[in-house]
């Protein structure tokens, strides 16, 4: 336990310093990557790494693949950062944790500049931190800019009209034909208040600081009560997504005929559905102050960052800038049609044919980054308003209104953590 | 009949009619007490009920629920309900209790007592009627106004409370024995002593036993709660007592040690002087170099480990603080093969050196520490060794020397050259593997244990002294030393949102759960072998077969299988709903009490089978005639279950009750594979759920979620230990097992 750590420091101060001298021909770089291994994700990595080989011919790569999901990355870099990846992919709702506990350094200017280049706004937005008493900079390439969710429906069942309000929806749908919105999951319960209310989140002193409990906020609530509630299991419906996947599909009778859920459901979906297949921004609904209210949404993209303590960053740099230019992008979205970060790509007919990705860029506008806006104590408090608003009061010692249960959320999500 | 009873007994469960009538007829001093418990009855209603709903009325008035105007009135009809009806009972008792003591001196008085004893008979009669009267229909309106309540718009102001069912059902049964013992003492007196003196006995009925025993189980809880509260002050107090005997103990030990230690330097010859500095060197001057020089190599090996950089010192330098740096930033040149010193300033790349790593000088630290300790053990075992092997040496040599020991060649005058006794390298080697085997093969599993187990718990309980969370900790933060800051933490309250709460509301629940899973998995098994094991079953094998079975299952696969049924839209309920028997879905599991009570009753699914396996064998140990000479004598069923079954029962199994207890204090796999700790409690700040247990709270704050609050959950790990140590402790001492062994032998 000692002599290894000694000899391995030693090691690690000679490559460091063999990596600011001349790389001779012939020399091998280690180079560990971690990403999701389904959805074919492997496969346009290891077609990437062969181009980058490629590219590189008097190098030797030595790459290991390890199967590490974008949600697991960060907390496995951070349970033990001497066996993290020297490149890995993650979702951008962690960059705040990783910058913060030092997993990932900010960008050297020139690759930064790059990244503001070519990438959408708002992924480098997501991509993008401010250390305290310091300014903005980039931390992580953008490699896909769609994590977020929109509305999934039966053309055949739902017009287009009618999936522009959620009252036009309910009134349509019944016990044998029912809407899915997943409201006992904070990430989708407060869609009713995310584009109308006020909601961001402060890492340094980690709380949130939110309008939710205005009484505007809190009639627009109300308004999606008498709306859900009535209707509950009669045309209304909350449960996980993935469970009633099935439920979409003809041949069982098309038990669900909307849902809202993000791009990463719709090719099984679309298996289900076929040619009815229609998706589309969230719908409005009436607040109980009679003003209209457009339900919100997170977005957010996922990013590919550099360990900072990486033995061969400047190669492992180099790799990530290679693995998100617009040439892995359209590869990328070729093979497994995720919706990509480069402005050129991005605006091309064939990703605006797309409709899990049109819909996306439909319910842009009226989504706030997550990575920007929720902290750790959002999801469990969120989720206490969504299961109140589908079920009313949990008990009797609870919240009996909803301008009670959203002075309690807001309450939970604003106080200070323990130290 | 002539003696009068001195202690009459309030109930005589098991006892012939004839005897408990009698008894109870003549002394004055009974009907005292009966009438003393009628008043004890009363009172307890009167308090509980009435405080009860005086603090139910001030929760109304103190909060701001709007409340209809139903609900309000029905909420005043019960409160003046209970009022009066307890006053009543209360008035009742105390006319009981005067006019009892008012006949007193007349019942002394042979011609009148007869008459005395109905009149008084006949007023506890009243007295207990209307007692019935009064506790059953307070039940009824507890019941109703629950129903009502519950229905009415604005919601449910009166959380239904099972203590208070179960009291005032309690109190009925109670009221109900109390009455048929009144008219027994009626009937026993009017029908003269005659009746009872004839061949015809009846044995108590088992409705009667049960009341009976009812209500000596009463006074018996009683009783045993408060010598319960004793146990646990008492053992309370002990601990602290022993806690000082041993660190006494300790500390004479620790002298005695040093002084030994620096005497056999000094009284020492100088090969064990020697051997202070240099292990094993005495050896080698007695001649046996071969042990010196596996000693010296071993010193040699503790010395190098100990200066070698990042060796041992190094962590135990850094042990007081915990690590100085964190982390550094060193920079290189993103262009591939320029050195950094002409890299332009856009092209450098920070990047970050992590140095010191607290959590791994804890770790290293504690190993060294104990390093330190097997080493210095090594180190006085071989001085120690030095010092018996010169005895035999020194001795050897003397003999040796002097010259008459009968070696010496006649010859050539010279003797033979001085051989060592000790014994050789290769003899100290057989030993090894053949008398002193047992020393060979204990060395491993000691390493082992010492490396698996002592060395990560040493570093556990050392980090509940610190303040290891999400934000003091590695990579880039360290965290150091706070003492006891992290226990009080669980324990105080600051600012409302904290973890005292959580812990309170926690630690409550997982003594109801503990007591509830232990107790209807050993009385339902019970039951359930009792059943089988009865006279007439057939096919007991058969029977005990189908409910083992169960076993074959693996607990986790059952626990999510049982998840999954009672989900919302699971198939339960989907069943349920479409043969009409509800109309909506039941949450079984996302209500805090619904979600409690099925956690409970999946938990005797999965442990009955064990116990009634348990219970089976030691039922069909208990010898028949005991039960044969209590039907002779009258006792019930029941009465037969609770004073012959139940003792030899407890005896048997108590320790093996005590392990239960203390087990499901920890069953984590239950509450988590069910609820996975249950639907969440909503406290701002802390997140916990209502079926939450302290185990499963404490995955939750380390691994289970995001939260990592590692101090705090070594903390609570060592709460936990000792709560179950002491449960143990106190506990086991108490048992019949410990304190009646005779009797059952």
């Amino acid at each position: 336990m000692f002599k290894p750590k000694s000899l391995f420091l030693l090691m690690a101060s000679l490559l460091a310093l063999s990596g600011c001298g001349d790389t001779t021909e012939g020399e091998t770089v280690r180079l560990q990557v971690w990403g999701p291994a389904k959805e074919g994700e492997k496969e346009v990595y290891e077609y990437l790494a062969g181009k980058f080989q490629e590219a590189h011919p008097e190098i030797t790569f030595k790459m290991g693949f390890g199967d590490v999901g974008e949600g697991d990355a960060a907390t496995m870099a951070l349970g033990d950062i001497d066996t993290a990846a020297d490149v890995f992919m993650f979702a951008d709702d962690q960059l705040a944790n990783l910058v913060q506990k030092g997993v990932l350094n900010a960008l050297p200017t020139t690759y930064a500049n790059i990244v503001k280049g070519r990438d959408l706004e708002r992924c480098v937005n997501d991509a993008s931190f401010t250390k305290q008493d310091e300014e903005e900079k980039v931390y992580a390439f953008p490699l896909s800019s769609d994590n977020g969710y929109m509305l999934v429906y039966n053309k055949a069942f739902f017009t287009a009209t009618d999936v522009q309000t959620l009252e036009g929806m309910m009134a349509k749908a019944n016990k044998d034909h029912q809407v899915v919105i997943d409201m006992g999951n904070g990430y989708y319960s407060l869609s009713g208040l995310l584009d109308y209310g006020e909601l961001s989140y402060d890492p340094y002193a980690r709380v949130h600081e939110t309008d939710f409990d205005s009484t505007a906020n809190a009639n627009a609530l109300q308004g999606l009560i008498d709306i859900i509630q009535p209707k509950k299991d009669k045309g209304f419906k909350s449960v996980n997504v993935d469970d009633i996947m099935t439920d979409f599909s003809d041949a069982n009778g098309n038990k669900v005929v909307a849902a809202v859920t993000g791009n990463w459901n719709v090719d099984n979906i679309m298996e289900e559905l076929g040619d009815d297949f229609a998706a589309t921004k969230l719908p409005t609904y009436t607040s109980a102050d009679s003003s209209t209210v457009q339900m919100g949404s997170f977005s957010g993209s996922k990013l590919v960052g550099v360990k900072s303590s990486s033995l061969v960053s400047a190669w492992a740099l180099a790799f990530a800038e290679f693995v998100t230019n617009e040439a892995a992008q359209q590869y990328r979205f070729e093979a497994i049609k995720k919706g990509p970060s480069n402005i050129v790509v991005d605006g091309s007919a064939a990703v605006l044919a797309e409709p899990g990705l049109a819909a996306l860029d439909a319910q842009y506008p009226f989504s706030i980054p997550q990575g920007k806006s929720v902290g750790e104590s959002f999801w469990t408090p969120a989720a206490s308003v969504g299961n109140f608003i589908v079920n009313g009061p949990a008990g009797v010692d609870g919240p009996q209104t909803i301008q009670e249960q959203l002075a309690a959320f807001v309450a939970a999500v604003t106080a200070a953590p323990e130290v | 009949m002539n003696e009068k009873k001195t202690t009459p007994p309030l109930m005589f469960p098991g006892q012939d009619k004839k005897d408990f009538y009698l008894s109870t007829g003549t002394g004055h001093y009974s009907h005292l007490m009966s009438s003393f418990s009628n008043f004890v009855i009363g009172l307890v209603i009167a308090i509980s009920m009435g405080g009860f709903f005086i603090a139910r009325l001030l929760h109304l008035i103190f909060t701001s629920t709007s409340v209809d105007a139903s609900s309000q009135s029905a909420y005043w009809l019960l409160i003046i309900a209970t009022l009066v009806l307890s006053a009543a009972a209360l008035a009742g008792g105390v006319l009981a209790a005067v006019s009892s003591s008012s006949q007193r001196a007349k019942v002394n008085r042979e011609e009148v007592r007869d008459e005395v004893l109905i009149k008084c008979s006949r007023y506890q009669a009243i007295v207990g009627l209307v007692n019935v009267i009064l506790t059953s229909v307070l039940l009824a309106l507890e019941i109703a106004a629950i129903i009502i309540l519950s229905a009415s718009t604005s919601g449910a102001v009166i959380t239904p409370s099972f203590w208070w069912i179960i009291l005032l059902a309690v109190s009925v049964l109670a009221s109900i024995g109390y009455l048929i013992i009144s008219l027994g003492h009626i009937k026993a007196v009017k029908n003269g002593r005659e009746y009872y003196l004839a061949k015809k006995v009846e044995p108590i009925s088992m409705v009667e036993s049960i009341v009976i025993g009812i209500g000596s189980g009463a006074k018996n809880l009683g009783v045993g709660l408060f010598n319960f509260i004793m146990l646990f002050i008492k053992a309370f107090i002990n601990l602290f007592v022993a806690l000082y005997k041993l660190i006494v103990k300790v500390a004479i030990a620790v002298a005695k040690f040093a002084k030994k230690f620096t005497m056999t330097f000094i009284k020492g010859t100088y090969r064990t002087k020697l051997s202070y500095f240099f292990m094993g060197l005495g050896h080698a001057l007695m001649g046996r170099p071969v042990k010196t020089i596996l000693y010296l190599i071993l010193e040699a090996g503790y010395w190098l480990f100990m200066f070698l950089p990042q060796g041992g010192f190094y962590w135990l330098s850094k042990f007081d603080n915990l690590g100085d740096q964190a982390s550094k930033i060193v920079y290189e040149c993103s262009i591939i093969g320029m050195p950094i010193n002409i890299c332009p300033v856009e092209d450098q790349i920070e990047v970050t050196v992590f140095m010191d790593n607290s959590m791994l000088i804890t770790l290293f630290a504690v190993a060294t520490i104990l390093l330190t300790v097997a080493f210095f053990a090594l180190y006085w075992i071989s001085i120690r060794g030095v010092v018996k092997a010169e005895e035999t040496y020194v001795e050897a040599l003397k003999k040796h020397e002097s010259t008459d020991d009968g070696t010496t060649n006649s010859a050539t005058q010279e003797k033979p050259k001085f051989k060592s006794p000790l014994p050789t390298f290769k003899n100290e080697v057989n030993e090894l593997l053949n008398s002193r085997f047992h020393l060979t093969t204990l060395s491993i599993p000691a390493i082992t244990i010492t490396v698996f187990t002592l060395v990560p718990l040493v570093f556990m309980i050392l980090l509940a002294f610190t303040n290891f969370n999400q934000q003091n900790g590695p990579p880039n933060t360290l965290f150091t030393w706070v003492g006891l800051q992290t226990f009080a933490q669980l324990f105080t309250s600051v600012g409302g949102s904290s973890f005292s709460k959580a812990f309170g509301d926690i630690l409550g629940w997982t003594f109801i759960w503990a007591f509830f899973a232990t107790f209807s998995n050993y009385i339902l098994g019970l039951i359930l072998a009792m059943m089988i094991n009865r006279k007439g079953i057939k096919l007991k094998k058969m029977w005990r077969t189908i409910f083992v079975i169960t076993i074959a299952v693996p607990q986790f696969v059952t626990l999510l299988l049982m998840s999954q049924l009672l989900y919302k839209y699971g198939p339960l309920n989907e069943t349920l709903l479409r043969l009409g028997w509800i109309s909506e879905y039941i949450d079984f599991l996302t209500v805090p009490l619904n979600a409690k009570i099925a956690v409970i009753l999946v938990n005797v699914w999965v442990g009955v089978p064990y116990t009634m396996l348990i219970t089976s064998g030691i039922l069909m140990n208990i010898p028949d005639d005991l039960y044969e000479s209590a039907r002779i004598d009258g006792a019930g069923r029941f009465t037969q279950f609770v004073k012959i079954t139940m003792p030899y029962m407890l005896f048997v199994t108590g320790p093996y009750l005590i392990t239960q207890f203390i087990g499901n204090i920890n069953n984590f796999n239950v509450i988590f594979f069910l609820t996975g700790g249950g639907p969440s409690a909503n406290l701002p700040g802390v997140e916990y759920g209502k079926t939450d247990i302290l185990v499963t709270w404490l995955y939750r704050l380390t691994v289970g979620g995001a939260q990592q609050e590692y101090a705090i959950g070594s903390a609570l790990g060592i709460f936990i230990f000792l709560i179950s140590a002491f449960i143990t402790l106190s506990l086991y001492a108490k048992t019949s097992a410990a304190t009646q062994e005779g009797d059952f032998a």
